[in-house]
C-alpha cells in the first residue's frame, strides 16, 4: 500500500470527502485520527503523501517531519489550514509541510497540491492531467439573465393592452385619453367623465377594462377631457377650457374661453397643456394659469384630434384620415409625417377622440360604442414603405 | 560542460515565502522559493502571479536571516497545473545592505549554484 495518501486529523465527514476526491484518481486513502497516531504507523507503512489538519500546536508537526525524515523520507506532507493566514503557513512550511490548504477543501487545489508535493519528493500517484474545473459563474449569470429576460418577457406580455378594440358603452364618445393604464373617456351626451383601468393579465381576456370612477360633471358638457397630474381639464360645448377639483360634480377650479371657435383636441406633455383648433388650425400651449405661451401651426390642416405618446404630440386630421407628430428638438419643435390612415377607418365613418397608448393609436368614432386602435410603427412603416417606393419610381 | 552565464549566481533552495500581493482579490498567499539570487527570486504558488505586478516577499533562510516585506516585481510567469511559477525581481526599494545580508546568508545557507 505504498501509494496510499495517510489521512491525519480529520472529521468523518471530511474524510469521506478527500477520500471521494482521491478515489477519483485512484489514490487510496488511510485516515488516522491524530499525528501521534500517524507517526506509529508511518514506520510499519510509509504513505505518499500525509495529508493532516492543522494541529493545535505546531510541535506535532515537527515531530512529524522527524519522523518522517527518519523512517520516510520520500513521503511529503500537505497540512490543511482552518483559518489560513500567511504566517501560520510559511510556518507550516517550515515545519515540513510542503503545502498549505485552504478549507473547505477543494477538490482542484487537492490534487493539484497532491500531485507536485509528491512529485517533488520522487514519486508521482496522480498521473493524469489535473484541469481546471470550468467555472460555475458564467453558467450562473447566464442562468440569472435568462430568469430576468423570461419575467421581462411574461411581464412585458402581461403589460400588453387590453385588447385592439375596446367597447365603452357610450355612442357620445366625445374625448379619450390613455393615461399609463389608465383610459379617460368623456360623454359629452351624459356630461360625464369615465376613467376606466385596463387590468393587467397572460391572456386578453383578463386584461379588460374595469370601470374605476365615473364623474358627473355639474357645469358643462365635455367635448374634450385630459387628465393630468394637476387636475382634470375639459372644454366643453361652449367652448370653455376648464381645471376641476376631484370632488363630487367635479367643481371647476378656473375657466377661460378656449382659443379658436372649433377645439378639437385636448393633451398633456408632461409640463404643458396642449389644445388643438380644428378652424384655425393652431396649436396652443398653456402654462398652469391656462395662459396661452405658444402657438404652432399644424402640419396637417383642420386638425381633427389631438394626443401625447411616445415622446410626440400626435395631431390627427380627417379629411384625408392621416396622423403627424409634433417632435421637441432641442429649443424647438418638428413636425414629422404626415402618415396616412386611408386605408385603415371607413370614409363615412368621422373620427370624433384620439389618444396614444400602448404604442397603438386609439380613435373613438362618430356615432360608435366602442374605440378601434393601430400599431403606431405599422404606420409610421407604412409611410416609410411608400416614401422608398416613391423614390424607386 | 555548461558555463554559468549569469553575472549573479543563483542558488537552489527549498524555502516557504509569504507573499503579499497590490492587486487582485487575494490579499497575501504562501509559495516556496526554489532558487534565489541578490537579484530576485524563482518561486512556485498556487496563488495568481500576473507579470508586472509588485507582490512583497518574506521569507526566513536557516542561518535565521529574516527579509520581510522586500518590494519585488513579478518579470515572468508560467504556470503549471495549479501552480504559477513565477521569476521575480527585487524592487530598487532593497538597498545595497540587504542585497549583501542575502548574499551572505547565501553562503551560510550552502545553496548549489546552478549552472
Amino acid at each position: 500500500m505504498a501509494t496510499r495518501v495517510l489521512l491525519v486529523g480529520f472529521d468523518k465527514t471530511e474524510n469521506e470527502n478527500i477520500k471521494k476526491i482521491y478515489g477519483a484518481v485512484q489514490v487510496a486513502t488511510e485516515s488516522l485520527a491524530s499525528i501521534e497516531s500517524a507517526m506509529e504507523r508511518i514506520p510499519t507503512d510509509p504513505p505518499a503523501l500525509v495529508l493532516a489538519e492543522e494541529p493545535a500546536s505546531l510541535d506535532s508537526l515537527k515531530a512529524l517531519d522527524l519522523c518522517l525524515k527518519a523512517h520516510a523520507p520520500s513521503t511529503a506532507v500537505l497540512v490543511t489550514l482552518k483559518s489560513p493566514s500567511l504566517n501560520r503557513a510559511v510556518d507550516a512550511m517550515r515545519l515540513g509541510a510542503y503545502d498549505c490548504l485552504k478549507k473547505p477543501l477543494q477538490r482542484f487545489d487537492l490534487l493539484v497540491a497532491t500531485k507536485r508535493a509528491t512529485s517533488s519528493y520522487g514519486r508521482s500517484i496522480i498521473v493524469p492531467k489535473i484541469v481546471l474545473p470550468k467555472r460555475r459563474l458564467p453558467q450562473i449569470i447566464l442562468v440569472f439573465v435568462c430568469l430576468v429576460a423570461m419575467s421581462l418577457g411574461i411581464w412585458k406580455l402581461v403589460d400588453r393592452s387590453p385588447s385592439t378594440t375596446l367597447s365603452l358603452d357610450s355612442k357620445y364618445l366625445s374625448g379619450i385619453q390613455w393615461e399609463k393604464r389608465s383610459l379617460w373617456v368623456g360623454d359629452w351626451f351624459n356630461a360625464t367623465v369615465t376613467q376606466f383601468r385596463a387590468k393587467r393579465g397572460l391572456t386578453k381576456k383578463s386584461r379588460r377594462l374595469i370601470t374605476e370612477g365615473l364623474y358627473r360633471m355639474k357645469e358643462g358638457q365635455p367635448i374634450l377631457v385630459c387628465h393630468t397630474p394637476e387636475g382634470l381639464f375639459t372644454v366643453g360645448t361652449d367652448l370653455q377650457l376648464r381645471s376641476h377639483k376631484w370632488d363630487v360634480g367635479l367643481p371647476q377650479l378656473q375657466t377661460i374661453k378656449i382659443p379658436g371657435t372649433n377645439p378639437t383636441g385636448l393633451a398633456w406633455d408632461g409640463n404643458s397643456l396642449w389644445s388643438v383648433d380644428g378652424h384655425s388650425g393652431f396649436l396652443y400651449r398653456y402654462d398652469r394659469f391656462l395662459r396661452v405661451l405658444q402657438t404652432e401651426r399644424s402640419l396637417i390642416p383642420r386638425p381633427e384630434g389631438l394626443a401625447w405618446g411616445e415622446g410626440s404630440l400626435w395631431v390627427l386630421g380627417s379629411r384625408p384620415l392621416q396622423i403627424a407628430r409634433l417632435e421637441k428638438v432641442d429649443q424647438g419643435y418638428v413636425w414629422r409625417g404626415p402618415y396616412s390612415l386611408l386605408d385603415w377607418i371607413p370614409l363615412e365613418k368621422k373620427p370624433t377622440g384620439m389618444a396614444i397608448g400602448f404604442g397603438r393609436l386609439w380613435l373613438g368614432l362618430d356615432g360608435d360604442s366602442q374605440i378601434v386602435s393601430k400599431s403606431l410603427s405599422s404606420i409610421i412603416k407604412a409611410k416609410s414603405a411608400w416614401k422608398r417606393a416613391e423614390k424607386k419610381e | 560542460m555548461q558555463i554559468e552565464k549569469r553575472k549573479i549566481p543563483r542558488f537552489t533552495t527549498s524555502v516557504p515565502v509569504g507573499l503579499r500581493f497590490s492587486k487582485g482579490n487575494e490579499k497575501e498567499g504562501w509559495g516556496r522559493i526554489l532558487n534565489l539570487s541578490p537579484e530576485g527570486i524563482l518561486l512556485e504558488t498556487r496563488f495568481r502571479l500576473k507579470v508586472a505586478h509588485v507582490i512583497y516577499v518574506s521569507f526566513a533562510l536557516k542561518d535565521g536571516a529574516k527579509f520581510d516585506n522586500l518590494r519585488a516585481r513579478v518579470i515572468r510567469v508560467k504556470y503549471e497545473e495549479g501552480y504559477f511559477l513565477g521569476a521575480v525581481a527585487f524592487d530598487d526599494i532593497v538597498d545595497k545592505q540587504t542585497l549583501g545580508d542575502v548574499i551572505s546568508a547565501l553562503a551560510y545557507e550552502g545553496g548549489i549554484r546552478v549552472s
